[in-house]
């Protein structure tokens, strides 16, 4: 029987998914993924989570105990940094430690530190001792690494082609080809935040859907060049340390800045420590751009469907009417 | 120039005693009030965490009095103390308020500042003083700071055995505001001296066993009296020994490296914690875990944990913590601070923690 592996579909599952399942098929191990984000698991989550955490940790909580009996192993990587320079989130690096005290009877935890701060290149190391707990051999762990890396890079430049995340993850995961999504509107919305609050359909009640009903299409940051983000990022007067803010900020700015969208919005969640900062800097940046409507929207667990729903309607009107004002 | 900074606990006596003897000018803001916090909150993001928005309210109120220089010390990350500047300028020049801003978040910035002009005051200065000058100024003004210190260090010692409640508080703060006037090293030993004379002097009842509890948790909240509502006082009027975690001089000491000898320095805690924080999370996380561990150990019967609302890294201890006082068997109590914290919230929180200590104790020496 095949070594099981679980990976929470929560944090940066959307972006890194690709990569740690390849990794772990090549080495032979079965990977499972936690299921899709519904009130019930959420429900699980607030049980063990801290009350002050953050609507996705409260989440991620929840993802890591529905995977607590399906799994021997569970896959909590430590993620402190993954460019030079940088942090992700406080909250990423106690992750695993925050797990480990919440629950008991844990299925064993991989929390292999990665941390790239100082020397990016050194990303193989921890992946090794990763292999290691599963593999003895240097030469399929490397094989495994190589592989994982060519299908990251493949799944991320789908991305920058414009492909939204959801449709190329599923098409990935299915290695089917991937269907794209032409949607009919004429507006360009960007749609900025974390991915796990931007991709998580449950957690932002399926804003993308909403938004392309509505006659969008979205624009979301990973579509942006990373050159293009570190151009802007670099404007900053003071380095932007958290990965993920920095590519929000730098990816908001160029769009901005591009003039080629109709409206921006922000997604952040109750009780985000970066959100707070990021919303300041973007709204401060989109002040000056008036043409661009910018809107900004908090999620927490109570969220309600109606208010979202409203709230879109009126930002799409606003924009069709100022459309037509000028012509 | 007129250089202003926020405050952090009682960092400024140590600024003033230093620019004093310095015979410079410095702007320092009124302390952190109900007027500061409410300016904060007026124009401050809405989730961020209470620090910003006092310090925010401090330099709006020291811009107000005519500063003309910002001087924020910092750090680089991963908590979102490394990133204040950016919202700070952002909210401070869409107020209309002109500045020029420093951030101290390196041996670099501060070399680069100086080299810039940044302290072009200091130009005006620079041929009187000498670099000894800098230094005594420095030695003088960590003194005062190493005496109010250790004068309300004592006070959290007799504050439970007092007889008259709000004697020692009266007393400290007299004692406190001598060694803010002294002028010279000589008036600072004679105010510290009459301070700890004062203190002992107090009406005390000897015979109570007070409750020993310790503070710890996020700096600025665990420094600043206004920001954690006065919790040590409240503490001690119940009844409690109080043993605080963090100083400013301590926290200088720690990231000077210079702390290798102390009793329960920072070091220690952070390597206590290792069992339950594989890595070092950043700012005080680590030290917290650990030092309710240290505190456990040492037969310390509660431990209060202070940490501002949204907090990151505090948040992460907090998480760990419940499993530290499960293993260790001891009451924590964390405490989050936000705007809307409110005095008697705080007391009848307080007053009950402070019951359940008491049962556990009596429980404990019936057995």
């Amino acid at each position: 029987m095949a070594i099981k592996v679980g990976i929470p579909r929560a944090l940066l599952y959307y972006r890194l998914y690709p990569f740690w399942k390849t990794f772990f098929s090549s080495l032979g191990i079965e990977v499972i993924v936690s299921g899709r984000t519904t009130k019930k698991l959420l429900k699980e989550g607030l049980k063990y989570a801290p009350d002050e955490a953050c609507l996705s940790i409260k989440v991620a909580f929840g993802h890591v105990q529905d995977l607590m009996d399906k799994v021997d192993y569970l896959f909590l990587p430590r993620l402190v940094s993954l460019e030079r320079g940088t942090y992700i989130c406080p909250k990423f690096i106690g992750f695993p430690d925050m797990i480990r005290s919440a629950f008991d009877n844990l299925p064993l935890l991989i929390d292999t530190s990665f941390n790239l701060r100082r020397r990016p290149s050194n990303l193989f190391f921890p992946m090794y001792r990763v292999g290691r707990i599963f593999k003895r051999s240097f030469l399929s762990i490397y094989g495994a690494y190589k592989k994982a890396l060519e299908e990251e890079s493949k799944y991320l430049s789908s991305l920058r082609k414009g492909n939204l995340l959801p449709g190329v993850l599923s098409s990935w995961e299915k290695k089917r080809a991937l269907r794209p999504s032409n949607p009919k509107g004429n507006l360009c919305i960007a749609l900025v935040g974390h991915p796990y609050n931007l991709y998580d359909s449950f957690v932002n009640l399926n804003i993308i859907k909403k938004l392309e009903d509505l006659g969008a299409r979205v624009i979301t940051p990973e579509m942006v060049s990373p050159l293009e983000i570190k151009k802007e990022a670099d404007k900053i007067p003071q380095e932007v340390y958290w990965s993920l803010g920095r590519e929000i900020v730098g990816a908001s700015f160029y769009l901005l800045e591009s003039k080629s969208i109709d409206g921006m919005i922000h997604l952040g969640s109750f009780g985000c420590g970066p959100d707070s900062f990021l919303r300041e800097l973007i709204a401060d940046r989109a002040r000056k751009h008036q043409e661009i409507a910018y809107l900004s929207l908090i999620l927490d667990e109570h969220t309600g469907e109606a208010g979202i729903v409203t709230r879109l309607e009126a930002f799409i009107d606003l924009i069709q009417r100022r459309r037509m004002l000028k012509s | 120039m007129k250089a202003t900074f926020p405050h952090v606990g009682r960092m400024d006596i140590f600024i003033k005693g230093m620019t004093k003897a310095l015979g410079m000018e410095a702007v320092v803001p009124p302390t952190n009030s109900k007027k500061a916090l409410n300016l904060g909150v007026k124009y401050a993001p809405e989730f961020v965490c209470l620090p910003f928005k006092l310090m925010l309210g401090n330099l709006i109120e020291a811009l107000e009095k005519g500063a003309d220089t910002i001087i924020l010390v910092s750090d680089r990350g991963p908590c979102r103390l490394g990133l204040y500047g950016l919202p700070l300028q952002i909210i401070l020049k869409n107020l209309g308020y002109k500045f020029n801003w420093v951030t101290l978040d390196s041996p670099q910035a501060i070399k680069s500042s100086f080299q810039l002009g940044m302290i072009k005051g200091v130009e005006k200065y620079r041929d009187k003083l000498t670099f000894m000058d800098g230094l005594l100024a420095f030695h003088f003004g960590w003194k005062k700071m190493l005496a109010t210190e250790e004068i309300e260090r004592l006070s959290l010692k007799i504050r439970p055995y007092e007889i008259n409640k709000g004697d020692t508080t009266k007393v400290f703060y007299q004692g406190m505001r001598a060694i803010e006037e002294a002028e010279n090293l000589y008036d600072l030993k004679k105010a510290k001296n009459k301070a700890i004379r004062n203190l002992k002097n107090i009406s005390q009842d000897r015979s109570r066993k007070p409750l020993k509890v310790a503070i710890a948790g996020e700096i600025f909240v665990v420094l600043d009296s206004f920001a954690n509502l006065d919790i040590e006082k409240k503490l001690g009027e119940l009844g409690c020994e109080v043993d605080r975690t963090i100083w400013f001089s301590t926290h200088i000491l720690h990231h000077l490296g210079l702390d290798k000898f102390m009793r329960k320095s920072k070091r220690k805690a952070i390597q206590a914690a290792r069992p339950y924080l594989k890595y070092h999370v950043g700012a005080e996380c680590n030290a917290t875990v650990g030092y309710a561990i240290l505190y456990a150990k040492e037969g310390y019967d509660g431990f209060i944990h202070l940490m501002p609302f949204t907090c990151m890294p505090e948040f992460v201890a907090g998480g760990v913590l419940t499993r530290v006082s499960k293993d260790y068997d001891i009451p924590i109590f964390t405490v989050e601070l936000e705007e809307h914290s409110s005095q008697t919230h705080l007391m009848t929180r307080l007053e009950a923690f402070v019951e359940l200590l008491k049962r556990r104790r009596n429980q404990r020496s019936n057995q």
